[in-house]
């Protein structure tokens, strides 16, 4: 963990598809030197050369992982002309794909977690010790797992600011209850209802 | 599944009807992460693959990737 805080700039990515821009450029370099599985981890240098997984960079098996200690290594041994700050020059980008999305301004992202619950015997409420769960790859590819002491999914809730701010009354005061409108009600409620333990 | 989905949002909190607010409490607690948990969300992850190039390129280090076709950090 501190490896990775400290020597690395990690980033976590969803691929959508292909950006058709430099950073589409950039990740399409990266996967012609590697396969991309979904969920795999890649250490690259900023010049875009790949340090990890090898030898099994082209397995093709998901969940191909990097070990970052290994990583560091490869990348240490690289001449330092090569990785000093500023050996590469990265510039701004100057047009995005506009097909993907973006943030919209003054919109708020909230954390939001899901765990299963269940009632013990006195009614209280605590939590599932063992969890079964499916994961559907596809029709024919069903993944039945068991998780022991599962830890919490993970969503993130986006809110435009006019749903954000419709929940944030002018006269906020400790205690005070209204009602909720539909639009960011559903978004808080039934949206993140989703199982994103896996 | 049998059992009771537990959600929490932090920093939105909605209060059902009639629901007492210290079972709201421990529902948060039940829910949310506990020490030791979800170690991975330690890390400053950033979500720009551009911006993680331009960072590692000044500070003169390595990026670390974790791609997949969701987003690895949770559904959006």
């Amino acid at each position: 963990m501190k490896l990775l805080r400290e020597q690395f700039v990690p980033v976590a990515l969803t691929i959508h598809g292909v950006y058709q821009d430099a950073e589409g450029e950039f990740w399409n370099s990266i996967k012609k030197q590697c396969t991309y599985r979904t969920g795999n981890h890649h250490a690259v240098t900023p010049a875009g050369n790949v340090l990890c997984p090898t030898p099994n960079c082209n397995s093709g098996s998901v969940g191909s992982f990097c070990k970052p200690k290994e990583a560091f290594d490869r990348w240490t041994a690289l001449p330092e002309a090569e990785r000093r700050p500023g050996a590469v020059q990265v510039e701004d980008l100057k047009t995005k794909d506009a097909r993907f999305p973006e943030r919209p301004a003054g919109s708020l992202v909230l954390k939001g977690y899901n765990r299963p619950l269940e009632r013990g015997p006195g009614g209280e409420l605590k939590r599932v010790k063992e969890y079964w769960d499916c994961q559907e790859l596809s029709p024919e590819s069903v993944n039945w797992k068991k998780f022991v002491d599962p830890e919490p999914g993970r969503t993130w809730v986006w809110l435009t600011r006019e749903q954000w701010t419709s929940i944030v009354p002018a006269d906020l005061k400790p205690g005070k209850t209204f009602p909720v409108p539909d639009a960011a009600a559903g978004r808080l409620v039934r949206l993140p209802l989703l199982n994103t333990m896996y | 599944m049998k059992g009771i989905s537990g959600l929490l949002l932090l920093g939105a909190a909605l209060s059902p009807q009639g629901a007492p607010a210290p079972e709201l409490e421990k529902v948060h607690a039940l829910v949310k992460a506990s020490s030791g948990e979800a170690r991975w969300d330690e890390i400053p992850w950033l979500t720009s693959l551009w911006e993680a190039r331009k960072k590692a390129a000044a500070e003169g280090k390595p990026l670390f990737i974790w791609a997949a076709n969701g987003n690895p950090l949770g559904v959006t």
